[in-house]
């Protein structure tokens, strides 16, 4: 049994660095929680190391001598062949040589690869006291040693490279430093594109390696060729934050406008700083600055015979653009806004709106946590939710009515290759359906996998579940796919559901029309009418049914059932671009549904 | 206070622990001389507005590694993090402890390594002495679990 605080002594056989002239060197920095920004130093950290990494991910130790009894053959129609299947990459080697195929990680970076040298047999770990350190033994890298590495970093970000001409050369390699090898020895690096991504050969000469050996590894880098399409390279590591793209914690700002606001001068809503709204304000017939007049006349004009007359403040300046913004009377809304673009010297109202202030997704979500209580596991067209979502706050929380219903968006992810898998729901759930959570308590929340389910088999995966609307990200858990998630071939149109619906009233029978879902008024009604679905929505078999879900697994009806359904008709013709030819509406149309009425 | 000598005898007495318990809470030891040496130099610039020097160091110089560690977690130049060679059984305790989440880590470590009270964990966290309970608890027992699975 581990107890904590014993466990934790084992840091004090640490041997702290003295930092005293260092403090004393130093300009602190003004940021209350960053420290001073060193980015080229941890950049060459970052690139120093991940290049070791990939390099001599193993210590070589039996690269002894006695090399002399394996003297391999030029003529290389007598070697071996191999495929690095995570690179996409065949190799050609003597047979007298050591292979080491490797597929490791240190701390966050993931390499792959093999190890080709003239040694008599073993390649080792470092004699370290644990496999975590990064440190590199070349130390024992025999004098007449040849050692070629050609490897695959997966934790550096190299993009799309193009592919190298091949048959590489070592001849075009950078020399580089021996590291810890012994005096003498070279060092060579060559940086090559396959497959869109940046591989490397790394090869070590000792100070007496053969004219031969020397020869046997050139022979070898030029027998690198591709091995057919690459199998996709694994994630070194998921990073929710990323995935989720996660948005700064700041209690300094609100935000104003929705998804439907247009007075910022984009579509969408904008942070404020809050101590600009919290400010008193000006009369509009005092204010100053660029575009006050123009503010004055605005006022002084009809179309903003409701508008206040005080209160006013500029939120937002550039040289061409003002907006200023006053609390309405009455409280209807939060703010009255309005946008001056200059023309010359002249500006011109251009937009007004009544817009409501709100928190941004991560003041919502602030010391609230997600967490896995176990696998989610996909049997039968269900699956469990597992995402737990705690409140780390003193007091209770609960989502406020300027946020839908609270669900995980699901990125699944391949375990083997860290590729993405299918696609997350775009939609989400009723307004101001909120849930509640006790300070120090946890609930769970539901899972969106709808989106992903055409497109999973029976397997393993990584997923990692977004709740944008509190800005937070799970950490990665696991996907148990256990039986085939759809076994119909009906396809479920779908459309990115942003909350907000139609509201008439349509359905019938659900029912396969030339390949997807529609609704028919009986089951010979020769033109049913197509439905697009929220995105989530899908097909799964449940107890040998065929049933439809909701993005989150909530059975909405059986094939063959009446359903009413709320939204509206829309011709959306020229905007579906994924709609097979055979369930083209043509003049009819597609029902909308916001979801089961 | 006298700035070089009070402030160099707070250092002696609690540097070394404080980067030990950096360490284990960032898994980093540069990550952890950084925020050491850059509290310290904060604390010289800022002693005569800071009440309680010995609590203040500590909670700005996790605040300064948990916020170095968010930072390099979103950034796309730091996927990263250098690792160093350390004795039995640190790495694995590391690899522990980066297992937890960040605020369990930070409870576990400031508490139960550094001895830092309930009331200082709070304030580094910014949440209450209750919400810490919770994450020492947790911590504990999702540390006490991972480093057991590792000796089975």
């Amino acid at each position: 049994m581990h107890n904590a605080k014993n466990t934790l002594r084992a840091l004090d056989r640490l041997e702290p660095p003295d930092l005293w002239d260092d403090v004393h060197r130093r300009s602190p920095g003004s940021d209350r929680d960053s420290l001073p920004a060193r980015r080229g130093r941890w950049l060459v950290i970052v690139v120093a190391f991940a290049l070791t990494a990939g390099a001599t991910s193993f210590a070589i130790r039996a690269l002894t001598s006695d090399t002399g009894g394996k003297v391999a053959s030029l003529n290389t129609s007598t070697w071996h062949s191999r495929t690095i299947d995570e690179l996409g990459l065949a190799y050609i080697y003597p047979p007298q040589w050591h292979v080491q195929p490797f597929s490791e990680r240190v701390g966050h970076v993931g390499f792959a690869g093999v190890v080709l040298s003239n040694g008599s047999s073993d390649l080792r770990h470092p004699a370290q006291p644990n496999s975590a350190t990064s440190a590199w033994d070349l130390s024992e890298l025999a004098a007449d040693g040849v050692v070629i590495s050609i490897e695959h970093v997966f934790a550096l970000s190299d993009g799309q490279e193009p592919d190298s001409r091949f048959p590489l050369s070592l001849g075009d390699a950078e020399v580089v430093s021996a590291g810890k090898a012994r005096a003498g020895t070279q060092a060579f690096l060559l940086q090559f594109g396959a497959h869109g991504h940046s591989d490397y050969v790394r090869s070590w000469f000792g100070p007496e390696a053969s004219r031969h050996d020397q020869q046997v590894a050139r022979l070898i880098v030029a027998g690198i060729s591709l091995a057919g399409p690459s199998t996709e390279l694994p994630n070194a590591a998921l990073d929710p934050v990323a995935i989720c793209d996660v948005p700064e914690y700041d209690p300094n700002v609100a935000v104003l406008g929705d998804d439907f606001s247009s007075v910022f001068g984009e579509v969408g809503p904008r942070t404020f700083p809050l101590g600009l709204l919290e400010a008193a304000g000006d009369p509009g017939s005092t204010i100053q600055g660029a575009a006050a007049d123009a503010l004055r006349l605005y006022l002084a004009s009809p179309e903003a015979r409701n508008a206040p007359a005080d209160g006013w403040r500029a939120i937002d300046e550039t040289a061409d653009e003002v907006i200023f913004a006053a609390p309405p009377n009455g409280g209807y809304s939060d703010w009255w806004v309005v946008r001056f673009e200059r023309e010359g010297e002249v500006w011109h109202p251009r937009e007004t709106e009544l817009v409501d202030q709100s928190i941004t997704p991560a003041q919502r979500g602030h010391q609230l946590e997600l967490s896995w209580s176990g696998d989610v596991a996909f049997e039968d067209g269900s699956w469990n939710s597992g995402l737990i979502l705690t409140n780390d706050r003193e007091r209770a929380w609960s989502a406020d009515e300027q946020a839908p219903a609270i669900w995980g968006q699901a990125h699944v992810f391949d375990a083997a290759t860290g590729m993405e898998v299918g696609r997350t729901a775009q939609t989400v759930g009723e307004w101001g359906t909120g849930i509640s959570v006790p300070a120090s308590d946890s609930v769970e929340v539901p899972l969106s996998l709808g989106g992903q389910l055409g497109a999973l088999d029976p397997g393993a995966f990584d997923v990692v579940a977004c709740v944008p609307q509190l800005g937070l990200a799970s950490p990665v858990g696991s996907l148990r796919v256990i039986d085939e998630p759809t076994t119909t071939n009906t396809r479920v149109l779908t459309y990115s559901y942003t909350g907000i619906a139609m509201t008439a009233l349509g359905g019938g029978i659900l029912v396969d029309h030339n390949g997807c879902l529609a609704v028919a008024e009986s089951q010979d009604d020769p033109r049913p009418t197509y439905v697009l679905w929220p995105d989530g929505y899908a097909l799964v078999t449940r107890d040998g049914r065929t049933v439809l879900i909701d993005a989150v697994g909530t059975e909405v009806a059986q094939m063959g059932d009446e359903i009413q359904l709320g939204g509206g008709y829309g011709s959306f013709e020229g905007a579906i671009g994924d709609v097979p030819e055979s369930c083209r509406s043509g003049g009819q149309g597609y029902f909308i549904a916001g979801g089961p009425a | 206070m006298d700035e070089g000598k009070g402030l160099e005898d707070v250092y002696r007495a609690q540097a070394g622990r404080m980067w030990r318990a950096l360490v284990g809470f960032s898994g980093d030891p540069e990550i952890a001389a950084e925020a050491v040496a850059e509290a310290f130099a904060r604390a010289i610039r800022d002693e005569d507005q800071i009440r309680d020097l010995e609590p203040w160091l500590w909670r700005v110089s996790f605040r300064l590694a948990s916020a170095e560690l968010k930072r390099r977690s979103r950034s796309s130049d730091w996927t990263i993090a250098p690792t160093y060679e350390m004795p039995d059984p640190i790495p694995e305790l590391i690899a522990a402890l980066r297992c937890l989440s960040p605020n369990q880590r930070l409870a576990v470590v400031l508490h139960d390594y550094a001895d830092r009270s309930t009331l200082e964990v709070a304030e580094a966290l910014g949440c209450s002495r209750a919400t810490v309970h919770v994450h020492l608890s947790q911590g504990r027992r999702k540390l006490r679990s991972l480093l057991e699975a590792t000796d089975a």
